[in-house]
């Protein structure tokens, strides 16, 4: 089980060798192997604020530079920004020429700035006017640098349309094909720059050459940017400054005096779903709306592959055997076989499945998908020796989930054998560790176990295939015993 | 209204461009002024349960899972984005070590399976914001401070320099300085030194260096009170807020302060460059942004460049004649290890192919410094230009991922199979020459190594004898240099198809 606070003590290894928690794990049912986030495939599946959970299209988060139109963050601590409402004063009013007073604006009018209760930043720290609406309309600010970084993009578009101008004619140049007769139709472009010549149309090319002859490069000088006199007498207000995560939090502007801080739109953030890498299924699919933490498709080990939870172990001592107890859980709804295996029992894993030649005629088609490419990420997982359990040749049979029959109290004593106490769909074991003599006093015992297990295969089949096939699969397992006694 | 759509799904992706820096990665798309996000290099490691640095690795395979993590963490979190089929732009110095570069390709290619990778190198990049032929582009980063001279699209390879000289030496010498202003070792965590260093230090004048150095310090600015959580506030005394960024200019017989390894860049660099590289100074990363430094730089440029060694021919050989100038030529690296004019020669810091930087650079042709002001952040000054080239031309300068898949190679400077020059006697054979030869400078830890060039093993001999050829200009057949891809007068848009240049134009090298 997995823990959110504490250590993970029992870890599943993945089929491409990481050590996971079964919480942190997928299963796929089309490849029916445990997979895990590091070996499938994310995708983004939708743009939502976190804040006020409100999707937003991907064109237009894209606009939006993924950025919340109307939640903040504060430039200061990076708490989220609460808008508060104040009345405005009405005018005061302003004896006229004449000497008779003229009250205008007499209604208060509600005004709102945008303050964080974590920090007390205000919007009104900076200088940025209330505002009349609650939500948007907030002044926002261009990057001063844009004009002169458009001038550049131009130049270098000219430049990079120049160059590939020239590439063409010489190639042009290279295949033409001198024949007896001058043509104006083709090739030459001739008849084109004619016909603009006639129409009165600046030639083709002047686009390019004009950004290129208007383009002003950078102008070095000898001044540089001493640092101001009053800066060996000022005091210091550590506070004025900014830090680096507070200029780094807009890049753009990157401010250094905390009078030129200003609100930060919120990041949006994204819900993914992800995919096998093998067969190309979705593993989990979340639902599309933000609020929900549902999925339409959720294919995590939890619900396919057994669950393991240590009860409790004695301590580990090199060169003894000590006791386990063990719990498994089956999630399925499918009654399982089970197995204890050592690790080196297992069959070695047979990557040439029966393929059929549709399939092989496929894969020769998908000449991205080369299995080359899956080993970068395979690793080989470090499994320790030093303490192993002790493998029963006893099968084991554990029932279908039940939900009912969790309200059943009195679990069912086994006596005798392994089984400790059986209960609906879980079942408790005892076992024994044996540790060898050369571990070493204080290293972590870490023990592993290979388990076997029958899995009823619920995709829907294939026209012509035999329906709901049961499968024998594997999973090596790493337990975590505290540390080797002295 | 279906058209357009039509159009649009053909349209190529935006693609991405990537800085991964020691400290802080920058992030966001071509075409746009400034990067998405600029964040710290490290994600939360949840076997290790801490924030683990991308730079933290010892295996290729650690460094694998490094990049796994920190490319998910910005695709998903920050740019929000699918990484599948869309190009990315890597901007990369080119001291990279080859394990990190080849392991990012893993990475990029296999892993997060993108169509295309520009690989291009900062100093060019930093240049390209500036839209001027010839730059000299200093770039202090996080660890490094780097000196490139871009001439015409192209570094000059063998003038780069390359010294520790950055926000870690800075880091270090203040924690030093506050370990003395508050009489006992602190033990700061680095956050807070940083911190320090931002909201606190500046970097004096030169005339203020002085004095400090000669005893009776000026009158210190103001000192202040660190405020720590848990402990008394911490003492920051003017003298620290000064002289943190001392360690960068300072000199010692090594010659290898920031203003040292700029001259010397310079003067590493063909003779008719140097004026218009002085001329055409760059000051970038993150720690130029420290107030005053660009203006320290230039003071003591100034002043280094009326001293010995960068003016007057070296002591040891005036009134020498030509005859015995050229027998100490032949002999110098003994001569240089034993004589007794050792001091009076400029120090080589890469060996073997410098040591005739005392014949050539006996005067510095340089009286005026001019400096540029970019036009971005300066610590995203290299993102801005990977931006822009991508921005420009669309990536089409882009590794593909399938003649990655099927090549399995990066080209790369420091490799014989793409830096010899065409009509290369050695270029014929090229495919019959040792591969063994190929993986061992493939593999090299880090690029300086190549330039260095020094160990006599027989599998080297090839590189050296490349190398001489690349440096020894006088000596080449038709004219092949190192420092110019294009003929002087057009100026074009980076290569960046490792055209580190071979062209036929040269002048003569200024030498004996």
């Amino acid at each position: 089980m997995a823990y959110l606070t504490q250590p993970d003590y029992v870890k599943y290894v993945c089929s491409c060798g990481q050590l996971k928690p079964i919480t942190n794990l997928y299963f796929c049912r089309h490849c029916l192997k445990i997979r895990c986030g590091f070996c499938i495939c994310h995708e983004v599946d939708s743009h939502y604020c976190a804040n006020c959970l409100e999707n937003m299209p991907s064109s237009e988060a894209r606009l939006k530079k993924n950025r919340c139109s109307s939640c903040f963050d504060c430039p200061s601590c990076f708490h989220t920004l609460s808008t508060r409402a104040t009345l405005a004063q009405p005018r005061q009013p302003v004896p006229d020429a004449a000497g008779d007073t003229k009250v205008e604006n007499k209604q208060p009018k509600k005004m709102y700035y945008l303050s964080c209760f974590n920090c007390r930043w205000t919007s009104r720290d900076v200088g940025i006017p209330d505002q009349p609406v609650a939500s948007g309309g907030w002044p926002e600010r261009t990057n001063p640098f844009t004009t002169r970084f458009n001038q550049l993009l131009d130049y270098y578009k000219a430049i990079a349309q120049q160059e590939k101008q020239e590439k063409l004619e010489r190639e042009r140049k290279k295949f033409a094909i001198r024949g007896k007769y001058i043509t104006l139709t083709d090739k030459t472009g001739l008849t084109g720059a004619m016909a603009r010549n006639i129409a009165g149309l600046p030639s083709s090319e002047s686009g390019s050459s004009a950004a290129i002859a208007n383009f002003t490069p950078s102008q070095a000088s000898a001044e540089v940017e001493e640092l101001p006199e009053d800066i060996f007498t000022k005091d210091v207000n550590l506070k004025l400054t900014t830090s680096m995560a507070q200029r780094l939090a807009s890049p753009a502007w990157q401010p250094t005096s905390v009078s030129r801080l200003h609100p930060l739109a919120k990041l949006l953030s994204v819900k993914r779903s992800q995919r096998c890498r093998a067969c190309d299924h979705n593993l989990t699919k979340p639902e599309y709306n933000p609020g929900s933490i549902k999925f339409k498709i959720e294919l995590l080990a939890y619900y396919h592959v057994p669950e393991v939870k240590i009860i409790s172990y004695e301590t580990v001592k090199p060169g003894t055997k000590s006791a386990l107890l063990l719990k498994l859980t089956n999630p399925t709804g499918h009654e399982m076989t089970l197995q204890l295996l050592r690790p080196e029992d297992l069959p070695p894993d047979d990557k040439e499945e029966p393929k059929s030649i549709e399939k092989s005629l496929e894969k020769s088609l998908n000449l991205d998908k080369e299995p080359s490419y899956y080993k970068a990420i395979e690793r080989r997982p470090v499994l320790s020796d030093a303490c192993r359990v002790a493998a029963p040749a006893a099968l084991l049979t554990l029932a279908q989930r039940d939900d009912a029959a969790e309200y059943d109290d009195d679990a069912h004593q086994d006596t005798g054998g392994i089984v400790l106490w059986r209960k609906s769909n879980k079942l408790a074991l005892r076992l024994e560790v044996e540790t060898s003599e050369t571990a070493s006093p204080g290293s972590p015992a870490s023990a592993t176990l290979a388990l076997q297990y029958s899995y009823r295969n619920t995709v829907p089949p294939a026209a012509n295939a035999q329906p709901h096939r049961v499968h024998t699969l594997y999973a090596v397992i790493t337990l975590q015993l505290g540390l080797v006694a002295g | 209204m279906t058209l357009y759509e039509g159009i649009a799904l053909i349209q190529e992706k935006q693609a991405v461009v990537l800085d991964l820096g020691t400290d802080y990665t920058k992030f966001g798309f071509t075409g746009e002024a400034a990067p998405r996000c600029i964040i710290r290099s490290e994600f939360w490691c949840p076997a290790e349960r801490r924030d683990k640095r991308v730079y933290d690795y010892h295996t290729a395979e650690e460094l694998y899972d490094n990049l796994v993590h920190m490319l998910h963490l910005l695709y998903y979190r920050h740019v929000l984005v699918n990484p599948k089929e869309r190009k990315v732009v890597v901007v990369e110095s080119l001291l990279t070590p080859t394990l990190f570069r080849e392991t990012l390709a893993k990475v990029l290619f296999t892993h997060y399976e993108v169509s295309g990778v520009v690989w291009a190198d900062s100093p060019r990049l930093c240049a390209i914001t500036l839209g001027i032929p010839i730059a000299l582009v200093v770039s202090i980063g996080a660890r490094e401070a780097e000196v490139c001279a871009v001439v015409h699209a192209s570094v000059v390879l063998r003038a780069i320099q390359s010294q520790p000289l950055a926000a870690r030496a800075i880091h270090d010498e203040l924690s030093r300085l506050l370990d003395e202003d508050n009489n006992s070792i602190l033990h700061l965590p680095d956050h807070i030194i940083e911190d320090i260093k931002v909201k606190a230090c500046f970097v004096g004048p030169r005339s203020r260096a002085v004095e400090w150095l000669e005893g009776n310090g000026p009158t210190p600015a103001k000192s202040v009170q660190y405020p720590v959580a848990g402990r008394a506030a911490i003492t920051v005394s003017g003298r620290t807020r000064e002289l943190a960024a001392e360690p960068l200019f300072a000199r010692d017989n090594d010659m290898a302060s920031l203003p040292d390894i700029v001259l010397q860049c310079i003067i590493q660099c063909p003779i008719d460059a140097r004026r218009a590289l002085a001329e055409n100074i760059l000051v970038t990363g993150g720690t130029a942004s420290m107030p005053g430094l660009k203006a320290r730089l230039a003071h003591e440029l100034r002043h280094l460049v009326t001293q010995p060694p960068y003016r007057g021919v070296s002591k040891a050989l005036t009134g020498l004649s030509p005859v015995a100038i050229k027998t100490i030529y032949n002999r110098a690296p003994d001569y240089y290890k034993s004589g007794p004019h050792k001091f009076t020669i400029l120090p080589c810091p890469y060996g073997y192919n410098n040591h005739m930087s005392m014949f050539r650079s006996d005067r510095l042709h340089v009286r005026e410094f001019k400096f540029h002001k970019s036009s971005c952040h300066d610590n995203a000054c290299a993102w801005t230009g990977g931006a822009l080239v991508a921005g420009a031309d669309g990536g089409a300068r882009a590794l593909a991922r399938d003649v990655f898949t099927r090549e399995r190679r990066l080209r790369d400077w420091p490799c014989l199979l793409d830096n010899t020059p065409p009509d290369h006697p050695h270029r014929l054979y090229r495919d019959e020459l040792s591969i063994s030869a190929f993986a061992v400078q493939h593999n090299m830890s880090t690029r300086l190594f190549f330039l260095q060039a020094c160990p006599a093993q027989r599998i080297i001999r090839d590189a050296r004898y490349l190398l001489k050829w690349h440096t020894s200009r006088p000596r080449l057949p038709n004219g092949w240099s190192l420092w110019t891809s294009r003929p002087l007068d057009t100026q074009r848009l980076v290569d960046h198809d490792f055209s580190y240049g071979y062209a036929r134009k040269s002048r003569p090298q200024h030498l004996i």
